[in-house]
């Protein structure tokens, strides 16, 4: 049982394991010998919260350490390829509603016929949507790749300038 | 940098396991089986605390400094004993205060539903 929990307590960060998780496996070893005596019942359930503790202690920790090193890190190249991004599809946005105006201004029906061409404002409105949750969504993408990089050290992407000299550093 | 804030300030109410670890720490220090058996006492065998929930509990009280380490002889790595600060005194007394007027409030609410 002693095997089984020191595994669990993987799941938690190397920080905190280093600190507490000698002392969680005594008090663990302690309180199964305690509930044991109980019965199977009482020692099943203790089982079941102990488990669930675990489970919700490490993802807790988790949330902790990713908040704290998020504070330590400065957020501007988040900021910046966020606005890049923002950027990139106003340019790209703004040159196709102009091309648009400038085709329907060129290609206009005469009064007399009725108009036959769709109303494009809804595909507008809609490739719009997209374009921005692309790049949103590829910003924060690269981001967490960059992260994922740093922390790790393993994957080191190259094509991002900066990652692989930071991965470096770390041990 | 920004400043890091405490976990539990005087605004947020304290959860039930926090209460009763610094209410299990006004008596005397303990080492973390201790605490498990006394919460559990003190609640009436009503919350029974897992290791990783208590230990979580020790971590943030230890971060906010309501509690501090305690060197007792048998003090190894494996059995830490903690005590109450003055800091988290204060704050347990706060909470008290908070309590006991929400008691009053709630009572005098009842009685005049009674009457």
């Amino acid at each position: 049982m002693r095997y089984a929990y020191e595994t669990l307590l993987r799941l938690y960060p190397n920080s905190y394991r280093a600190i507490f998780g000698k002392e969680m496996t005594s008090v663990f070893e302690l309180a199964t010998g305690d509930y044991r005596r109980h019965g199977l019942a009482t020692y099943a359930r203790f089982l079941c919260t102990e488990l669930l503790g675990l489970l919700t202690g490490a993802f807790a920790m988790w949330t902790d350490e990713y908040i704290s090193r998020s504070r330590r890190r400065p957020c501007t190249p988040f900021l910046i390829s966020l606005l890049a991004g923002a950027a990139i599809t106003v340019v790209f946005q703004g040159g196709f509603y102009l091309g648009m105006g400038q085709h329907k201004t060129t290609h206009a029906p005469a009064p007399q016929t009725p108009q036959t061409t769709p109303d494009l404002l809804l595909p507008l409105v809609i490739a719009g949507g997209v374009l921005v949750f692309i790049s949103v969504f590829s910003a924060a993408f690269v981001w967490n790749m960059r992260i994922i990089g740093n922390r790790t050290g393993r994957l080191k992407p190259i094509w991002m300038p900066g990652t692989a000299a930071s991965a470096r550093r770390r041990p | 940098m920004r400043k890091k804030l405490p976990p539990q300030t005087e605004a947020t109410p304290l959860t039930e396991p926090v209460f009763l670890v610094l209410l299990s720490l006004v008596q005397a220090p303990r080492h973390g089986y201790a605490l498990l058996k006394d919460t559990e006492t003190l609640s009436d065998g009503r919350v029974r605390l897992s290791t990783g929930t208590l230990y979580g509990v020790i971590h943030r009280l230890l971060e906010s400094k309501w509690i501090e380490r305690f060197e007792t002889d048998d003090t190894s790595r494996d059995k830490q004993s903690y005590r109450l600060t003055s800091r988290g005194r204060k704050f347990l007394q706060a909470e008290l205060a908070r309590m006991k007027q929400l008691t009053r409030a709630a009572t005098a609410c009842l009685k005049s539903s009674e009457a």
